[in-house]
């Protein structure tokens, strides 16, 4: 999903929102493709909730503006909407309804008729796992089935837009692999985007991460694409700085202790395997070689204008 | 249009999956009917001391008149519960976000939650309706008056609907909501009582007494029909406001 496709499918700028004297959002823009997962990312009371809220039509902006699908939210908010799913922070399920009809129920307030409807509940229902339960009462599915149903929800009609808040909270490990698994999956033909206060689930899951605090994005950074950057080599017998440097898909080399490296490794090529062939050939007595994850938390807490160690 | 009907059948859909529902759709019918009965069986008592020739056009006035008042009486009761949960509940729920992250405007969920409240209140008034009208079998009603006491519980059943749905779009708490409702209702019933001796000032003019006792007694007047619907229009009209306003204040 790396090729840029077309323009944002949602798009807003310096929004603004106050609660009394409160400034929750605080002059935010944002815009997200096709294709990609945009993570909000920030401590409680960052204004991840009431932006979300904003995007998608709950709250009314004080200031600035947002795009959806070409549309303005504010001016038509119909054709806006169409474009859009969301779960809240707390899926919004009806108990009285079954899994199907709730689905059903949520279709047909997209303008989808009788039969559609239907057919769309049945795939989605397919789609997020909840087959087994499709003839329950929301209300009495577990905790996971209903973050399941609501993201379910958010998804029935199809929308290019998907945001998602917390859609993790109160899952276990096992689950929260699957809701990412399933949001990556979201993401093949919608813009996506997700708040969480977790920093490993935004880097996991994002394919860009944008740090909040104080109503406003203080840091947009790339999300963990799974590839190492940064290696730590420690040698009994040294080789020489420029001798490392030439393999390829080594940008730099930078000597931390005696026999100890840390290289700093370009995206479009490998050097593991070359690494390692001469570092037997040449008999250097590699002792220890770890990836150094320059980790979203460093980003974060230097964001946040916290030193690592002082956050609690 | 169509979100309308789909907001309305799903909360029919929720509101007969409750026994509140039938608990009150039964007990609305046990009171009418055991008041209707009543209201009968004094009729027969008096039937033998009317003039001659006379005891037809009296069972209107003594049977179906008085049991409407008592259906009326129902609805005070009953339409607050009802409706109590309509917006209220979505709110507390949350699944209000759910009606305004969708494509449709706050008016169609408005029009879609009063329709489903309306539906239920009809159905109790033509259970209501039903009991007189088997009087036809054994005697002759005056089917204009009665027509025009339907006609004025309808309307009585729209109002009480609608500022029912304004209150409960007022609050996150469904019994608060009903408690209020009450009361506002009850006020608007008694509100006359503050203008006594007068028979046409502003007071009488705003108690739902006024018209509904013209209407009972047969007689449809426009100025009565449109005080209960400027009344129903307005309070739809509120709520409608009520859930744009609350978009803004956050």
């Amino acid at each position: 999903m790396s090729t840029e496709r077309s323009e944002p499918v949602i798009h807003a700028e310096h929004l603004e929102r106050r609660y009394g004297r409160l400034r929750a959002v605080a002059g935010l823009s944002l815009s997200v493709k096709r294709g990609e997962i945009l993570a909000l990312l920030g401590p409680n009371g960052a204004g991840k909730t009431t932006t979300l809220s904003m995007l998608t039509g709950n709250l009314a902006p004080h200031a600035g503006r947002i795009l959806i699908a070409g549309y303005d939210l504010a001016e038509s908010p119909r054709q806006a909407k169409r474009a859009l799913g969301y779960l809240p922070e707390i899926p919004p399920l009806y108990p009285e309804l079954t899994v199907t009809e709730y689905l059903r129920f949520c279709a047909r307030l997209h303008g989808y008729g009788r039969k559609d409807a239907r057919t769309a509940a049945t795939a989605t229902c397919a789609r997020c796992g909840l087959e087994e339960v499709a003839s329950r009462l929301t209300g009495h599915l577990s905790k996971g089935y209903q973050q399941r149903l609501g993201i379910a929800q958010a998804i029935v009609h199809r929308p290019e837009v998907i945001v998602l808040d917390e859609p993790t909270v109160g899952l276990d490990p096992v689950q929260i692999r699957s809701t990412l698994a399933l949001i990556r999956d979201l993401a093949a033909d919608a813009a996506v985007i997700v708040s969480t206060h977790l920093l490993n689930e935004a880097a996991t899951v994002a394919s860009r991460v944008a740090i909040m605090a104080h109503g406003r994005i203080v840091h947009e950074t790339a999300g963990d694409t799974g590839a190492t950057r940064r290696l730590r080599i420690e040698c009994a017998r040294p080789p020489a700085r420029d001798r490392l440097a030439r393999i390829k898909g080594i940008k730099s080399v930078e000597t931390t202790a005696p026999g100890v490296f840390v290289l700093e490794l370009s995206a479009d090529s490998d050097p593991h395997a070359e690494l390692l062939r001469s570092a037997v050939e040449e008999d250097w007595g590699l002792t220890a070689m770890a990836a150094v994850h320059t980790s979203l938390e460093d980003t974060f807490l230097a964001a946040l204008g916290t030193r690592p160690g002082e956050a609690a | 249009m169509r979100a309308v009907l789909v907001i309305a059948g799903r909360d029919l859909r929720a509101l007969f999956r409750s026994p509140l529902a039938w608990l009150l759709l039964a007990g609305a019918s046990f009171v009418t009917a055991w008041v209707f009965l009543w209201f009968v069986q004094g009729f027969m008592a008096t039937v033998p001391h009317l003039p001659p020739g006379e005891h037809n056009t009296g069972v209107t006035d003594l049977v179906v008149s008085p049991t409407f008042i008592w259906v009326a009486l129902v609805l005070v009761v009953l339409t607050p519960l009802l409706a109590m949960r309509l917006l209220a509940e979505e709110r507390r729920s949350g699944t209000l976000r759910l009606l305004r992250s969708a494509p449709v405007s706050a008016t169609a969920i408005v029009l879609g939650k009063f329709l489903a409240l309306l539906s239920m209140l009809w159905l109790i008034v033509a259970i209501a309706a039903a009991m007189p009208l088997s009087l036809e079998l054994g005697t002759t009603l005056d089917l204009g008056r009665l027509g025009a006491g339907v006609l004025a519980l309808a309307l009585l059943a729209a109002a009480f609907g609608a500022i029912s749905l304004f209150i409960s779009s007022l609050t996150r708490q469904p019994l608060l909501a009903a408690f209020a409702s009450f009361g506002a209702i009850l006020l608007l019933w008694i509100i006359n009582l503050a203008a006594s001796g007068a028979t046409i000032s502003g007071f009488g003019w705003l108690a739902f007494q006024t018209h509904l006792d013209a209407l009972l007694r047969g007689l449809v007047d426009t100025q009565d029909v449109a005080y209960f619907l400027i009344l129903t229009l307005l309070f739809l009209g509120l709520s409608v406001w009520r859930l744009d306003a609350e978009r803004l204040e956050g």
